[in-house]
């Protein structure tokens, strides 16, 4: 039970790892239009989205534990993790509200005057500047787990801690446990 | 157990360096070519957005034209342009701007521990030296019969 838990919780590790680096890769080549163009921008806005949608359900007993003890304890070591992914979030939700109000290609044209569209394209690129920044943020505040996991899952190094808490458990299976009636025979 | 986690404290400390040598020599790299797109600075992706715009709504009303070829980072690409490999240069600066912020990060976490820790050291009162063997002493002192 405890073995399938702990490997429940690598694969996750794993599927996390993985999927944050596709990502970061996938925000650094939507941010930049001139990159990919308008059309394949747009369209990978609306990937970005729902990979985005996916992280968050990924985390989201995190979220929902922060949120319940956010108030509660004064001082907390997650607090500015928290608040720093809530601005992001509000952020990448800004830039794509306004990146599906402004596109052009996707077929959902909502006649907007040419004041208007400005004003929503101006707050596309701040917001897409500012998300640079927030992610830049929330990735470096959670590189040990970062180092730890590619470590262990890209770079496949050793895990001595692992190999020495396993032995004796070896041992164990290996050496069955005497019977009460075989306790009395025992010197 | 502790030589397991000096070594894993080895290995971190080998990749931390490994990771500020390639930020450092990425930053570099992405200077020589002349890829230093600001993204706090640089708003002028408004403007492109605009006149991306205004290509888009002009491509609905004029006949398709071959844009492919007149893209390139001075003019925005057209909307049907589709990759443009030479501006790759962005994605690369946008990648190595997170991974700098990330190594100034890590810098200022070990910078950080290191005072707290100095800061901590001089706060303890001087441990106390170990009292002296005074049975020794005083049968050293004692006289010889």
């Amino acid at each position: 039970m405890q073995e399938q838990t702990t490997a429940q919780s690598r694969n996750r590790a794993k599927l996390n790892l993985f999927l944050d680096m596709g990502l970061v890769l996938f925000f650094a080549t939507e941010m930049e239009v001139h990159f990919t163009g308008l059309a394949l921008h747009e369209l990978l806005g609306l990937l970005f989205a729902a990979v985005v949608v996916i992280h968050v359900v990924l985390h989201w007993d995190w979220v929902v534990n922060i949120t319940r003890t956010f108030f509660r304890k004064l001082i907390h070591e997650s607090r500015l993790n928290y608040v720093l992914n809530l601005a992001l979030f509000l952020d990448v939700v800004a830039v794509m509200v306004t990146g599906i109000m402004v596109s052009e290609t996707l077929g959902l044209r909502l006649g907007l005057s040419s004041a208007r569209l400005t004003d929503l394209l101006t707050v596309h690129a701040f917001s897409s500047h500012l998300s640079l920044v927030l992610t830049a943020l929330h990735v470096a505040l959670h590189w040990r787990w970062i180092a730890t996991n590619a470590g262990k899952y890209l770079f496949r190094l050793p895990t001595p801690n692992h190999k020495e808490r396993q032995l004796p458990e070896r041992r164990g299976s290996a050496v069955p446990m005497p019977m009460p009636h075989e306790l009395e025979t025992l010197p | 157990m502790n030589t397991a986690k000096q070594n894993k404290q080895r290995t971190l400390l080998i990749g931390i360096a490994a990771f500020l040598i390639l930020v450092i020599v990425g930053g570099l790299v992405l200077k020589v070519t002349g890829t230093t797109d600001d993204p706090f600075m640089n708003m002028s992706d408004i403007v492109d957005m605009r006149q991306m715009l205004a290509q888009t709504q002009q491509s609905d009303t004029l006949p398709q034209v071959d844009t492919a070829a007149s893209s390139d980072l001075a003019s925005p690409p057209s909307p049907k342009a589709g990759i443009t490999w030479s501006a790759s240069g962005e994605v690369l600066y946008d990648l190595w701007f997170i991974c700098a912020t990330t190594a100034i990060v890590i810098v200022c976490s070990y910078l950080i521990k290191w005072l707290v820790k100095s800061l901590s050291r001089k706060r303890l009162p001087a441990p106390s030296p170990a009292p002296a063997n005074h049975s020794r002493t005083r049968r050293q002192d004692l006289p010889v019969q």
